[in-house]
């Protein structure tokens, strides 16, 4: 009897492991979309109760704000900012459309505060380099002539006065990109949006720049920041878990690139020199605003690592680290004490 | 040893081995992809099984290449290649894409809530 008894528990214990295994239940809910020139992947853990189709609903609406949203800051075509950089084309100023006046104000503070190393106003340097589209990817460096008179016209949104709803360059031909902050503009609308729907737990990831909602459930988003130079052992360079709020950013070398002559050309340009800037594998930034963590991680890595200290201070960034050129990486200690590295024993 | 017994000895042993599996087995390896494409509905692929997949988007095919547990791409009609440069994917929860093609991998599975284990939520890169 007892026998039996241990058998019947044992059975029991053998068909619960069995079922664990093979049927785990993710209630995360996962849509895709392209947007931003990227991937956007929302994840939500919706609250008890809530159907599928409402979330459906929720998602459809983002992806048409953030269609808006790309349109009004493409620097070309006819949206707000393509208007914008139009006008500027043949002035040194033009009325700056309502729905930017704000940011603008906002880019050129942090213009100034990141040393000049976070600057929209080079967006006449990007086409040159053929970054701004699939279109104009190049296999050469460009003309280096051109290069220098580009930069000789000097435009930069630091130095740019905005005065009563108008942008004033010294010269005509500024051309405004906010490729290095309007993701993280993107993926807080997202966020806020979610929030404002009453989700308390979500994370919204373009192209590897993520902010999360909440938790996942009874314990912290966690998340990985990939190696700049990964391998089979070692992919991820590092693991955090991300409080309420928090955006992860990272610049790296290792996307939009090309190789000409056996070096790198990537697309994260020095606005002081117009060349790929020096010195940085990667730079990740983490901060509760993510168009400020995206701006930062842009500047950390134009800053490279003898100024990225003092470029972080100045932009009020407490969690950052780096990957340089040689290897050497660096984390700061507000981030160091929450970060687990991934080849750290343990 | 009693008939009672010796089924009572197998089943202890199958118990051991299960307990194993559940709970000593690495929990970061994902068991499956989910490729979307722009306009076209998602298809979900085991990675135990080697394959070759081609995919069409507006610029045109890519393919797509399952082998030892993982997922690359392996060629696509785009200019940058940056599809191409994220190398093979193993870990649940990690992502490739052709932007330009429209085209999407997403590595999924086993992981549940509560079960941290080697998974992440997300990869910032």
């Amino acid at each position: 009897m007892r026998t039996t008894l241990i058998g019947a528990g044992l059975c029991l214990l053998l068909a619960l492991l069995l079922w664990q295994r093979q049927a785990p239940q993710d209630p995360l809910v996962r849509r895709e979309l392209f947007s931003m020139g990227t991937l956007v992947q929302i994840s939500i853990l919706p609250p008890a109760g809530q159907a599928g189709a409402e979330t459906d609903a929720l998602v459809n609406r983002i992806t048409r704000d953030l269609q808006s949203f790309h349109q009004r800051w493409a620097p070309t075509g006819e949206g707000e900012l393509g208007r914008l950089n139009d006008a500027l084309a043949g002035a040194p100023a033009a009325t700056i459309p309502v729905a930017l006046r704000d940011d603008l104000d906002a880019a050129g503070a942090l213009c100034r505060r990141s040393g000049g190393r976070f600057d929209p106003a080079i967006g006449a340097l990007v086409r040159l380099w053929g970054f701004d589209d699939e279109a104009h990817f190049r296999s050469t460096p460009p003309d280096q002539a051109v290069l220098a008179a580009v930069l000789a016209a000097g435009h930069s949104l630091c130095s740019a006065r905005i005065e009563n709803g108008t942008i004033h360059f010294d010269t005509a031909g500024a051309v405004l990109d906010f490729g290095a902050a309007a993701k993280g503009r993107g993926v807080g609308l997202a966020i806020g949006a979610l929030r404002a729907a009453g989700v308390r737990s979500a994370i919204v990831n373009a192209g590897g720049d993520l902010q999360v909602l909440g938790d996942r459930g009874d314990r912290p988003w966690r998340i990985g920041i990939r190696h700049p130079r990964p391998t089979a052992a070692q992919p991820v360079l590092a693991t955090l878990n991300l409080a309420d709020g928090e955006a992860v950013f990272t610049s790296g070398d290792y996307e939009r690139y090309f190789e000409h002559a056996g070096q790198r050309y990537h697309h994260l340009l020095d606005p002081g020199t117009g060349q790929p800037a020096g010195g940085m594998s990667s730079a990740t930034v983490v901060s509760t605003d993510p168009w400020l963590a995206d701006a930062a991680s842009t500047a950390l890595f134009v800053a490279g690592p003898e100024a990225g200290d003092e470029v972080m201070m100045a932009m009020g960034i407490r969690h950052y680290l780096w990957v340089a050129t040689s290897g050497e990486r660096h984390v700061s200690p507000a981030l160091a004490a929450r970060l687990k590295w991934s080849d750290e024993p343990g | 040893m009693s008939r009672a017994d010796l089924a009572l000895v197998c089943l202890l042993s199958v118990a051991v081995g299960a307990s194993w599996w559940h709970w000593a087995l690495p929990g970061g390896s994902a068991a499956s992809v989910k490729v979307t494409r722009a306009g076209g509905a998602a298809v979900r692929y085991d990675l135990g099984s080697p394959r070759v997949l081609r995919v069409d988007g507006p610029l045109g095919t890519s393919t797509l290449e399952i082998r030892d547990g993982g997922i690359r791409f392996r060629s696509s009609p785009c200019r940058q290649k940056i599809c191409l440069r994220a190398g093979w994917q193993r870990r649940q929860g990690a992502v490739a894409a052709c932007v330009p093609n429209r085209i999407a991998l997403l590595l999924e599975g086993p992981g549940d809530v509560g079960d941290v284990g080697d998974a992440l939520d997300g990869m910032s890169w």
